[in-house]
């Protein structure tokens, strides 16, 4: 950790491809200390790539990335440490209950069991979680915004100082949504840094302060979100004049209801 | 709409490997002349109950087929589910669509064997043509009645997997078929023995003709011909009409169980899971990184009907085995059920994080030397716990039923090496070796977990190569006249001894290895068939490599089925 000015999360020339089909190309891309950084970009277009290789999961072709200093791939369980990750779509221990999951992730992790206990109960109750717990309901008979609720619950349990999100507010209703806004809102209070990827504007646009534009496996642009509005008014129009538009013609889908 | 079903069938049929569906069609006309032959050539007072024997067969055989076979179900009820059609229409649609194959042309031929002996039985020309149209009838709707049964029981076990009763129901066939390939030897050579003999008098009034030839559904076709050679008209008739009603019934149920399942996946429960309350509750197992991972796999092993299916699948092996045991007269045969049970965790254990589905993610971002250790060494302590309790709860009634506590220290022996051998297999195997199947909340038939039949194959060999010191052992010691105290004790030894250096040494083996690849080895389960392992480099390496091929391949075959 150490210096104030390092950034928490710099990706530099992340590069890979999948038999031969480039997923993400030369990514370059750097998370302030303090920041919320959105990720954003057309469906494909590299964002869960970057971010999985930003975090260990996948292995780049070339690039590396550092997390307060520490590089990802040279270093890993020292990196690994710093990070909060929710990767988008994957399993869980589906057979455990929310409080089940937890309590196993912050003993895998090395918690002291009584912090794993008050956290996990704390967690379970401000994300909602708490009456499915009551109920013994299984992560397998869990929502997709529930998922993501106790996704979020995991990559938050062991204190990080970085959250990595790919797609944290897909599927959540707006209630949640608010929650867990105010929640990455205390989280870079207390000093911690926050990627997210996302295509919904409007969120972008309200929780982050800087956005980066990603399209076909490239960063085409950083935006600290204060001087874009500025310039282009709103970010989804500033994102479409970037990643261009596919304009629906006057005698195109002449059939569509009527 | 039948007819649109039946082209789609047949256009995804031309995507599976040819010599699988010509073998298919090799092994139905065998067994079709088969059927035949066993009329023609049967004497007259055995040829009833011969030709039950083999209609009883065919029923059998489309029972248990389609669940065992993967991906049976060329079309899956739930690529329809958002079309607009009644559900029921659709169901009869997909059972329609399966009598256009080559399972159900072979299976016609095969049940118009009854023809054949309603013309071979008759007397009189004038009784002969009453008989063969009773037997056409008769034959047609046995054919219906077949099929109908055999989609309705491959629908329940699919959707059976969301209750216990399903999984107990797929767990059967499998053990089944596992102790027969096994053990089945046993209950054969009997029956090969005895062909003459069958052939000439039947079962010679024995129960079995009973039960095939009359309680039976495949045997009233015969009760229904032999009415028709008796003149006997209204029993003809009455028989026809079960086998009717027998046919409706299966093709109404078969319909209603084809249609898409849309509700929830897990049946729903009337109590909280057992040992569920993990932030309320007292703690049993240590709070640390091996606690947390052993807790987390022994509720696994309970609630997940994928992982409970190889569980009781392992236990209807042994009850099996033991059961041939006993019918082909061998007793000592049963002291083979305990350690059948402890003999599958190597082959169920070989695709662990397969089983996982992309959960292995979790361990990635907690990558720390204590997190692998512990949860390489917490998935082996589950699962010789998961398979060590049911084996030893079935070796006391078995080394009882075998006559003598003498049996109990060598199958004792047998059991823990097993456990020890096989969770090291296991470790090894399943990282070097993982292979993605559905994904786990996506789940629906008994075998969309995934998993490798080359790593099945290595483990089961490699298990009998480590076992073996202590299967000789134990065998000398189980039927010495009389065997000495330092034999007992030297048994005992040889066998902790490989159940120890085998489960470290495997666990070892696996640590270091995710270690060194944690990355690759999720790799492999989030993006299949993109990442290729280099080929050559050591042994581990190299089945790495093979397995990945395999896998790939497996994927592809899938994908091609599924449309995805």
């Amino acid at each position: 950790m150490g210096e104030p000015e390092r950034a928490a999360l710099r990706l530099d020339g992340m590069t890979k491809a999948f038999s031969g089909r480039p997923a993400a190309d030369r990514v370059s891309l750097t998370v302030p200390t303090g920041s919320v950084t959105g990720l954003i970009g057309p469906n494909g277009a590299g964002k869960t790539t970057s971010l999985a290789m930003a975090v260990g999961l996948l292995r780049p072709d070339a690039g590396t990335a550092l997390v307060h200093g520490v590089d990802v791939w040279a270093d890993p369980v020292r990196a690994k440490q710093l990070l909060g990750v929710l990767p988008d779509g994957l399993a869980l221990p589906e057979r455990l209950t929310g409080g089940e999951l937890l309590t196993y992730w912050g003993l895998l992790r090395g918690l002291d069991a009584d912090v794993v206990r008050a956290r996990a109960g704390e967690l379970l109750q401000v994300l909602e979680l708490d009456a499915a717990e009551d109920a013994g309901v299984l992560v397998a008979e869990y929502s997709t915004g529930m998922r993501k609720k106790i996704g979020l619950a995991t990559a938050l349990l062991h204190r990080p100082s970085v959250l990595v999100l790919d797609e944290p507010f897909e599927a959540v209703d707006p209630v949640s949504a608010r929650v867990l806004r105010a929640i990455l809102r205390r989280f870079v209070a207390a000093g911690g840094s926050v990627v997210i990827s996302s295509h919904v504007m409007a969120l972008v646009e309200d929780l982050c302060d800087r956005a980066a534009v990603i399209a076909q496996g490239r960063v085409l642009t950083e935006w600290a979100l204060a001087d874009m509005r500025g310039a282009a008014g709103s970010l989804e129009e500033a994102f479409v004049a970037l990643v261009g538009e596919r304009a629906v013609g006057e005698e195109e889908l002449t059939w569509l209801a009527g | 709409m039948v007819g649109r079903l039946i082209r789609l069938r047949f256009a995804i049929q031309r995507h599976t490997t040819a010599w699988k569906r010509q073998l298919g069609l090799g092994l139905g006309l065998v067994a079709g002349a088969l059927t035949w032959a066993a009329v023609l050539l049967a004497a007259p007072a055995g040829r009833a109950d011969v030709l039950a024997f083999a209609l009883a067969g065919w029923l059998a055989g489309w029972l248990v087929g389609p669940v065992l076979t993967s991906g049976a179900a060329v079309l899956r009820p739930e690529y329809f589910a958002l079309l607009p059609l009644p559900r029921r229409r659709l169901g009869f649609g997909l059972l329609a669509s399966v009598f256009v194959g080559v399972g159900a042309a072979v299976t016609a031929l095969a049940v118009l064997a009854v023809i054949a002996y309603a013309v071979v039985a008759a007397e009189a020309p004038a009784v002969a043509v009453a008989a063969v149209a009773v037997a056409v009838l008769a034959a047609a709707l046995l054919l219906v009645l077949v099929v109908a049964l055999s989609r309705a029981t491959y629908a329940l076990v699919g959707a059976a997997m969301r209750t216990r009763v399903g999984v107990e129901l797929a767990a059967v066939q499998y053990g089944l078929l596992l102790s027969g390939t096994i053990a089945g030897w046993l209950l054969v050579s009997p029956v090969v023995n005895g062909v003459p003999v069958f052939l000439a008098g039947g079962f010679a009034g024995g129960p079995a003709g009973t039960v095939l030839g009359w309680w039976l559904p495949s045997g009233w076709p015969l009760r229904a011909v032999d009415a028709a050679l008796a003149g006997d008209v209204p029993a003809a008739l009455g028989w026809l009409t079960a086998l009717a009603v027998a046919a409706g019934l299966a093709a109404l149920a078969a319909a209603v169980l084809l249609a898409p399942a849309v509700g929830p996946r897990t049946a729903r429960r009337r109590h909280r899971p057992l040992g569920s309350r993990a932030l309320t509750g007292p703690r049993l197992l240590p709070a640390t990184p091996l606690g947390a991972v052993l807790g987390k796999e022994l509720r696994s092993w309970w609630r997940d009907p994928w992982r409970s299916l190889e569980i009781r699948t392992a236990i209807w092996f042994g009850i099996f085995t033991a059961l041939f045991g006993v019918l082909g007269g061998m007793p000592e045969v049963a002291l083979l059920a305990g350690p059948a049970v402890a003999l599958v965790v190597a082959l169920t254990g070989a695709n662990l994080y397969g089983q996982d589905g992309t959960a292995l993610w979790q361990l990635v971002v907690a990558q720390s030397p204590r997190a692998l250790r512990a949860d390489v060494r917490g998935r082996q302590l589950g699962m010789a716990v998961a398979f060590g309790v049911p084996a030893a709860l079935l070796s006391v009634p078995t080394v009882a039923l075998a006559g003598g506590t003498g049996y109990a220290l060598p199958v004792a022996a047998v059991v823990v090496a097993a456990l020890g051998v096989g969770s090291g297999l296991a470790a090894v195997v399943s990282v070097v070796a993982a292979t993605p199947g559905v994904e786990p909340h996506e789940r629906v038939n008994a075998n969309d977990a995934g998993e490798n039949s080359l790593a099945i194959q290595v483990s089961f060999w490699l298990m009998m190569v480590l076992l073996a010191p202590t299967l000789a052992m134990a065998v000398g010691l189980a039927f010495a006249p009389d065997p000495s105290g330092w034999f007992a004790a030297a048994t005992a030894a040889v066998a902790v001894g490989s159940a120890l250096v085998g489960s470290w040494a495997g666990g070892a083996v696996a640590v270091a290895r995710l270690q060194a690849r944690l990355p690759e080895t999720f790799a492999r389960l989030r993006y299949p068939g993109t990442v290729v392992t280099a080929a050559g480099g050591d042994v581990l390496d190299r089945l790495a490599h093979q397995a990945e091929a395999a896998a790939v391949q497996a994927a592809a075959a899938r994908e091609v089925r599924t449309g995805r």
